[in-house]
């Protein structure tokens, strides 16, 4: 049984009396694509750098691979590539130059052709001897991503990895998560705003909110929990509206628009309401049920507060 | 690791522009002062003969290459520290401006190894600039203006150096001279090690270095008790070299020993004691930038 | 009695007038024993001391050609006195001057000589001179420039004494303190007041032995 990616017990991390990071524990399994969620000030940062031993915990355990991080810094820092917030670089240095002196520190090859390789995956094929400081946002994202696969570790923390991207820079990116999981066996701890850039490819994940977690679980599990948001097409949508109003789930009517309905029900509730309008001669097109990751994510950090 | 981390960091400091500015100040200088001296030298030394000019009689050439090297050694010292204090107050504080610090010590490198191998760059871009003026120096200076006796002013003495007895005593000088540099060099990377714009590292030292240098210059009797404190007095170690004791047997390869060893022990301790404390400052440090 | 009176009158006047008569002339006699060499070289060896100076040991060269044509040629640096190394003293004996018999000093004759020349620098010089061995042992010079400079000279050397030139010399003057400014010193290690030299004069003495004399 091979040991977790990323094991953390009852992490905190206080500034005097500020508890910035609360007890949280979470389990990263080895090749999952971990998503690691919450709202602004949460402890997302806090926890990613006690992980990346730029700040050292109050108390708690943190076991990469097994080992635990306080003693085999290191050894463990070497199987992990990471972008920590933004990613910043020696501006005065060209992108290969970069990738160079930091692939040195973690061991890496640096040839050419490996540096090449890299910069060639996150785009940035034909920029490889320009000034950093020419970069833009987007480009220094990628260089970003581009340094954290260098040295081919085992374990690739992100840090909002698609910030700054085009959209079709952040489909690259979401694609090339997928293939460092699926064909790398890369385990990959992704920190994200972009719910659904962590929908579409996590597949566990955590949220956690004012230092604590609050849910961990598999993504497909956490999104089949609690209201759906549910689109019924119908052509009699004033009766419809009405006579939903007029039952128990009226609370729940989100919106109503020419030709359609949208309500939060709970996934039992479904039926019932299909049933209620078929009974009342409501003619129904279409029943749309669908888990927004975003509105449960919102929906808990509102519960929680 | 390193010996791969001293060579990263020798990389980054001289691959910025700001590190040649020491050089390129040097190299620009000297020649302009050993070419000034060379015409009008005769001037300079006027000041000394014009007092014994009716009792003695002066033969030889004193505006030669080791007059101008000391000339220049003991013009040029109280302004190197600026172009040390460039480089060394922005080795540590330039990462957390530059935000950097995430970018290396996210590597399978200890902190103290990184402190280390940056501590020690500066030390060798040190090394080299104080290389540098020696070179220009007594490089330029000697093949000009020739070699002879060397004439050391002090307030209340003069010290006639045979040409002969000289070289080691540069050699020296200039090895104290590396050390006070260090020891400067220390003293920024320490005030780098605490805060995270380089401006301050820089502006701190030279005031501290300014500030203590006023102060021995001026002849008050409290400040007699500071003046051993000032490391900036020790700093001046290297003319020791040039100094022979009234108790000493003969001048060649006199120098005044007993001061060398104080003044160098004194600078020793700030730079460990400078040192040291960048580690401990490094590896409490939570890195937030 | 007034014949008693001027007889004894004139006898002393004589007998005075042969005294000075004999400064002058042994003076005469030392300098043209001075003058027999045509041309002479000598190597010096320095050694200067002086309260506020550290000064290594010299070496020169001193070439004298007759009649008063003298060089010091030094591979180095040199530091040397004005007065006294060239036996410079001795040179007023080449211009005029009037003698004054002062007498016998540790037996040897002591005489004052004033130059006749108002220009000379010198402005009055006492010589003791060894009769026996008609050389000058020390001669005590009052300069215009470099105040009082005392001479003592030694005659080791047969050949040289032949032709009254010193294998020795030791010369004394005073000097003014030494003043350099801080802005030029460089000196700002503080406790001058400390160290302030006392008030006056100081006494420098420099030593010349002279070797391989080659006189012509």
């Amino acid at each position: 049984m091979n040991p977790p990616a990323i094991a953390i017990r009852d992490l905190h991390k206080s500034y005097g009396s500020f508890n910035a990071v609360n007890g949280v524990s979470l389990t990263v399994e080895q090749g999952d694509i971990y998503g690691f969620l919450g709202p602004n000030g949460a402890g997302k940062s806090t926890t990613i750098r006690m992980l990346m031993t730029l700040i050292r915990p109050t108390s708690g355990s943190i076991k990469v691979f097994g080992m635990d991080l306080a003693t085999h810094r290191a050894h463990i820092l070497r199987r992990i590539g990471a972008i920590v917030e933004r990613p910043d670089f020696y501006n005065y240095l060209s992108a290969r130059k970069n990738l160079e002196l930091v692939g040195r520190l973690s061991g890496a090859d640096v040839s050419k052709a490996s540096v090449d390789r890299v910069l060639g995956i996150v785009g940035l094929g034909h920029r490889t001897d320009s000034k950093v400081k020419t970069f833009s946002h987007g480009m220094k994202q990628r260089l970003g991503i581009a340094q954290a696969l260098l040295h081919n570790p085992d374990l690739i923390v992100l840090d909002e990895p698609t910030t700054g991207l085009d959209p079709q820079g952040m489909v690259d990116i979401r694609d090339l998560i997928l293939e460092l999981s699926q064909d790398h066996r890369k385990t990959v701890f992704l920190s994200s705003h972009i719910l659904p850039e962590v929908e579409l490819t996590a597949n566990r994940m955590v949220i956690i909110n004012r230092g604590k977690a609050v849910i961990e679980g598999s993504v497909q599990d956490l999104l089949n929990n609690g209201r759906l948001k549910v689109t019924i097409e119908t052509s009699e949508v004033a009766r419809a509206q009405q006579i939903l109003r007029e039952s128990s789930v009226g609370n729940h009517l989100q919106s109503v628009t020419h030709g359609e309905l949208i309500i939060m029900l709970e996934r039992h509730e479904i039926a019932g309401v299909v049933q209620l309008l078929t009974s009342h001669n409501i003619p129904l097109s279409a029943v749309t049920p669908v888990r927004s990751l975003e509105e449960y994510f919102i929906s808990l950090t509102q519960e929680v507060v | 690791m390193m010996l791969t981390a001293y060579r990263v960091e020798m990389e980054k400091v001289f691959s910025k522009w700001r590190t040649y500015i020491g050089f390129i100040a040097l190299g620009a200088l000297v020649p302009i002062i050993v070419i000034a001296l060379g015409i009008e030298g005769q001037d300079y030394l006027n000041i000394i003969t014009q007092q014994f000019g009716s009792q003695f009689d002066f033969k030889g050439n004193l505006i030669n290459g080791y007059t101008v090297a000391f000339i220049i050694f003991a013009a040029l010292y109280v302004h190197v520290p600026f172009l040390i204090t460039l480089v060394a107050g922005e080795v540590l504080a330039g990462e957390a401006t530059s935000g950097t610090y995430r970018l290396i010590l996210t590597r399978p490198i200890s902190r103290a190894t990184m402190v280390t191998a940056k501590y020690l760059a500066v030390v060798t871009y040190t090394v080299l600039l104080v290389l540098f003026m020696a070179i220009m120096s007594l490089g330029l200076g000697i093949p000009i203006l020739g070699t002879d006796s060397l004439l050391v002013l002090r307030s209340e003495t003069i010290t006639i150096l045979a040409g002969n007895d000289l070289m080691w005593r540069f050699v020296l000088a200039y090895c104290f001279a590396a050390l006070s540099m260090i020891t400067v060099a220390s003293v920024a990377f320490l005030f780098s090690s605490l805060v995270e714009n380089a401006i301050g590292p820089i502006m701190t030292t030279m005031s501290i270095i300014i500030g203590m240098t006023i102060i021995s210059a001026i002849d008050v009797p409290i400040f007699d008790y500071l003046r051993p404190l000032f490391f900036t007095n020790h700093m001046n170690g290297w003319k020791f070299f040039f100094d022979v004791p009234a108790n000493s047997e003969g001048m060649t390869y006199a120098a005044d020993w007993t001061r060398v060893a104080i003044s160098g022990s004194v600078l020793l301790l700030h730079i460990v004691g400078c040192f040291v404390a960048a580690q401990i400052i490094i590896r409490r440090k939570d890195i937030l930038t | 009695m007034m014949r008693v009176v001027s007889l004894i009158a004139l006898t002393l006047f004589a007998a005075s007038a042969a005294h000075a008569r004999t400064a002058d002339a042994l003076l005469k006699e030392l300098r043209a024993k001075m003058t027999r060499a045509k041309s002479y070289t000598a190597q010096l060896a320095i050694k200067v001391d002086v309260p506020f100076m550290r000064v290594p040991d010299m070496t020169a060269t001193l070439k004298h050609t007759a009649p008063d044509k003298t060089t010091i040629d030094a591979p180095g640096f040199a530091m040397l006195p004005k007065e006294g190394v060239d036996l410079g003293a001795l040179k007023l004996l080449s211009k005029d001057f009037t003698a004054i018999d002062m007498g016998v000093e540790k037996s040897m004759r002591k005489i004052k000589v004033l130059p006749s020349d108002e220009s000379s620098d010198i402005v009055v010089a006492t010589i003791w001179v060894d009769t026996v061995a008609m050389v000058a042992r020390k001669v005590v010079s009052t300069t215009k420039k470099a105040g009082t400079v005392t001479i003592d000279l030694s005659y080791d050397d047969a050949k040289a004494r032949a032709y009254a030139l010193p294998s020795f010399t030791k010369i004394s003057m005073e000097m003014d303190p030494l003043k350099i400014p801080k802005s030029i010193s460089g000196d700002f290690d503080g406790n001058s007041r400390k160290q302030a030299a006392k008030p006056g004069p100081v006494k420098a003495v420099v030593e010349v032995r002279y070797s391989k004399y080659d006189i012509k």
